[in-house]
């Protein structure tokens, strides 16, 4: 695939790049910059504790929560959502890659808009739309 | 029902890097693509 996508100018899926860090590639990491999640001390040490020793289990978690969070947050402010997805490939454009198909392109819209100027986990997010409507064919080759 | 279905306060949302509270993402962004800050958007 050369990578070079026709960014759509409607569209109900918003791709959030890079949003997810998981704390096994993490942890991998020599440099620890980016393992600050947040400014709260108690998940800090949390944090830490998760990148020493993360069991399956703690991973799984961890994912969960990440997806609850970022779920509910996007439904609550812009609108329903159809489906949502968290990609694991582990390739730099595509690593952490979320996708979230609304069921309004109107709020896919606003969605993008807003969420480039917030933050996450000390991050900007990097929000644009996405011509992928059908996960099962999203694969490209 | 307008009422958030949050179970508890995000980890995440809204969290700036520490020393750029001050701030938008917006410029923070900008400043990546200017070059004056590192753009590792991957961790």
């Amino acid at each position: 695939c050369s990578r070079i996508h026709n960014k759509p100018t409607f569209s109900q899926t918003v791709l959030l790049q890079n949003l997810y860090v998981n704390p096994q590639n993490s942890a991998k990491s020599a440099d620890g910059s980016h393992l600050l999640l947040s400014d709260n001390p108690a998940d800090r040490s949390l944090f830490a504790r998760l990148v020493a020793n993360v069991s399956d289990e703690e991973m799984q978690e961890h994912y969960d929560n990440f997806f609850e969070d970022v779920f509910v947050e996007c439904e609550d402010k812009y609108g329903e959502i159809e489906e949502m997805n968290v990609c694991d490939n582990l390739g730099d454009h595509l690593v952490g890659n979320v996708y979230i198909k609304f069921r309004r392109e109107e709020d896919a819209e606003k969605a993008v808009s807003d969420l480039n100027n917030r933050w996450f986990g000390g991050r900007p997010v990097y929000a644009e739309l996405s011509p992928v409507t059908d996960f099962r064919e999203a694969c490209c080759r | 029902d307008k009422r958030s279905r949050r179970r508890k306060p995000s980890l995440y949302w809204d969290v700036p890097p520490p020393g750029f509270e001050h701030i938008t993402p917006l410029q923070y962004k900008a400043m990546q693509a200017a070059g004056q800050i590192p753009a590792n958007i991957v961790a």
